[in-house]
């Protein structure tokens, strides 16, 4: 899919190969396998692998020479000319993001599926997907499975059918090699796209940064839909400044489809998507580059637009049984809630600042980017530097428009949506300290 | 006037090795949490998938499921030397235990008025359909709906079989939920 996308995918490092390729890949299988469903067939094996014989057929008829460089695997890759830091150190940097890792993962598979939230929603939508088509079943319209939430996306449900579809429905703990490849991909695909822009000791830095928060670990472990979300959010992001910065258009390609994912996985990712749009387009704008506006419409607007669609459209016979929170956002409801404020502002540094949940990151994060200000006139900077504070800022305006107790809400759903932002957070960091040599070997 | 030029430069190199030192500090403090993993680990490993999953949906043994409830973790770590059991671990064993002995065309009755029991046994026994009678309201949780969700006396258990259940989960004395077979024994009797 990577080969078939991206013009220059063979020069990327290996790791940004393989993460990128698992962000990509499950985004066209659930594409592919809601279109199936929707034809009255339920998941099967075969049709995610015929899915990836197509792809892997097209890449091979139409862009054979990008194929051939792919495989080549290191030999193309485009290393950044800037310094890089002691060897000691890079070894020491990649020992601990092991660790961290197989530690994780170890823990992944040894605990089977057991948290609420998953079971009520993601995998007993799964378990359906996995036995009935959309065509036929009764699910979708069933209120009295309300609390599972029927109009919730349906792409991390279809990813855990299909590896279910190999095993069996009552498989819970083969059906966690699907957190490990998460897991995975979520560092690798870090790693790589980091290490296309700063230096390799600085990439293995605030790779193992990532690697290192507790709560981002945890959510991994428990199978929920955060991780995936935060993921495709990273990548969409990630590539639409670099396209910023290059000019590449086959970078709008991959924002799209991961932008698709998002759409595709949690209804959060349709405010996020909107933000990534309008703050791409706001950009544009501000850096007089609206003639660009062309690959912005096609790659970033239609391809999204398209390939959610089918989703969009059955999601309109879904019945809405919980608060409509589109109803709750109007600026009145804000500013009759505003006494909330100050306990917003209260209980936000008790989650964020839990060392248990996060160690210090939340104190590192806010503190360079204050002092990377200077960072903000390159418009790829400015434009990584505002996506995830609107997206904090619009979570910020959920607890105070919310029907709910504020304070319950954030119990539940803080620290979940922080590891949402957490890892384009990071990169954010690693990009400004990157790209303003403050690190000792970037000034030899 | 060599090191009036070089201040500025030694400066940024101690302020970067501060940066790298704050990393490093924050990558040792969860290599340092990594234990409590291996602790977990050697729980689970050996066990079956039952006794794994009951311990991972534990969320006052296993650490797990307390990430991010900052209240939860509060209120625990100020009852420790009350000994508790975790209430969600129980409906898993209890929701797992039953899909072992289900059939694909089953259909539960469900007489309790709790959100897991109704929500996790969904999940474990499908294909075998699980219902409660909230008066064809929508369920997003069983104790919001209140009394709302009709419940049936024990001594009308038994009218379920002719209403199309197979099964009825319901509560023993002592707030014990059990899951009931309602079909008649080869001997024509029913419990």
């Amino acid at each position: 899919m990577l080969a078939l996308l991206v013009t220059d995918s063979h020069r990327w490092p290996l790791a940004a190969r393989a993460g990128l390729a698992f962000a990509t890949g499950m985004t066209v299988l659930a594409v592919v396998l809601l279109a199936a469903s929707l034809a009255g067939l339920p998941v099967r094996p075969w049709v995610g692998l015929l899915t990836l014989l197509v792809i892997v057929g097209a890449a091979v008829y139409f862009r054979r020479e990008r194929v051939t460089r792919w495989c080549a695997l290191q030999s193309n890759v485009a290393q950044p000319s800037a310094p890089t830091g002691p060897r000691w150190l890079d070894w020491i940097l990649a020992a601990a993001i092991f660790v961290s890792l197989v530690t994780v993962a170890t823990t992944a598979l040894l605990e089977p599926l057991v948290e609420w939230d998953v079971l009520a929603i993601w995998a007993y939508k799964a378990k359906i997907f996995a036995r009935e088509s959309i065509a036929t079943t009764t699910y979708l319209t069933d209120i009295s499975k309300g609390y599972s939430h029927l109009d919730y996306p349906v792409l991390w449900p279809f990813a855990m059918s299909w590896v279910w579809s190999f095993t069996g429905i009552t498989e819970l703990a083969a059906i966690k090699l699907l957190s490990v490849a998460l897991l995975l991909a979520l560092i690798s695909s870090f790693y790589g796209l980091l290490a296309m822009s700063v230096d390799r000791t600085t990439a293995l830095l605030f790779t193992a940064l990532l690697a290192s928060i507790p709560m981002v670990q945890n959510l991994t472990i428990r199978m929920g839909a955060d991780v995936p979300l935060s993921l495709f959010l990273m990548i969409s992001v990630a590539a639409i400044a670099d396209w910023f910065e290059h000019g590449l258009a086959s970078r709008l390609k991959l924002a799209g489809l991961a932008g698709t994912g998002l759409l595709l996985t949690k209804n959060e990712g349709m405010a996020i998507f909107a933000i990534i749009v309008a703050t791409t387009v706001a950009t544009l704008v501000l850096t007089r580059r609206v003639q660009s506006w062309r690959p912005v419409v096609g790659w970033l607007l239609a391809l999204p637009a398209l390939l959610s669609a089918p989703w969009f459209l059955l999601r309109t016979t879904i019945p809405k049984v919980h608060e409509n929170m589109a109803a709750q956002m109007y600026p009145s409801i804000a500013i009759q809630n505003l006494d909330r404020l100050p306990q917003i502002a209260a209980l936000t540094p008790r989650y964020l600042g839990s060392y248990e949940d996060w160690l210090w990151v939340w104190v590192l994060i806010p503190l360079v980017l204050v002092l990377g200000w200077r960072s903000y006139a390159r418009p790829a900077i400015a434009f990584l530097a505002v996506v995830p504070q609107l997206i904090l800022l619009l979570y910020g305006y959920v607890y105070l428009v919310t029907p709910w107790d504020p304070a319950t809400l954030i119990e539940v759903s803080l620290s979940r949506l922080a590891a949402h932002v957490a890892p384009l957070e990071i990169f954010l960091v690693a990009m400004i300290v990157g790209i303003s040599g403050w690190l000792p070997w970037q000034n030899s | 006037m060599a090191s009036n030029f070089n201040q500025p430069l030694q400066v940024r190199a101690v302020a970067g090795w501060l940066l790298v030192t704050a990393i490093a500090l924050i990558v040792l403090g969860s290599l340092a949490r990594l234990p409590q993993h291996w602790r977990l680990q050697r729980k689970l490993v050996g066990k079956n998938v039952a006794k794994r999953g009951v311990l991972g949906a534990d969320e006052i043994q296993n650490f797990i499921g307390r990430a991010g409830h900052v209240n939860l973790r509060t209120k625990l770590a100020r009852d420790a030397d009350r000994k508790r059991t975790s209430g969600i671990a129980a409906v898993w064993n209890f929701a797992y235990s039953g899909a072992e002995v289900m059939n694909e065309d089953a259909r539960v009755y469900v007489n309790v008025r709790q959100s897991s029991v109704y929500f996790f046994t969904t999940f474990f026994f499908y294909p075998a359909r699980v219902e409660m009678d909230s008066g064809g309201k929508p369920i997003n949780s069983v104790e919001s709906l209140g009394q709302d969700i009709r419940l049936l006396p024990p001594q009308r258990l038994g009218e379920l079989y002719e209403r199309g259940y197979s099964h009825v989960i319901t509560a023993r004395s002592g707030n014990q939920v059990v899951l009931m077979d309602l079909r008649p024994t080869l001997e024509g009797a029913r419990p």
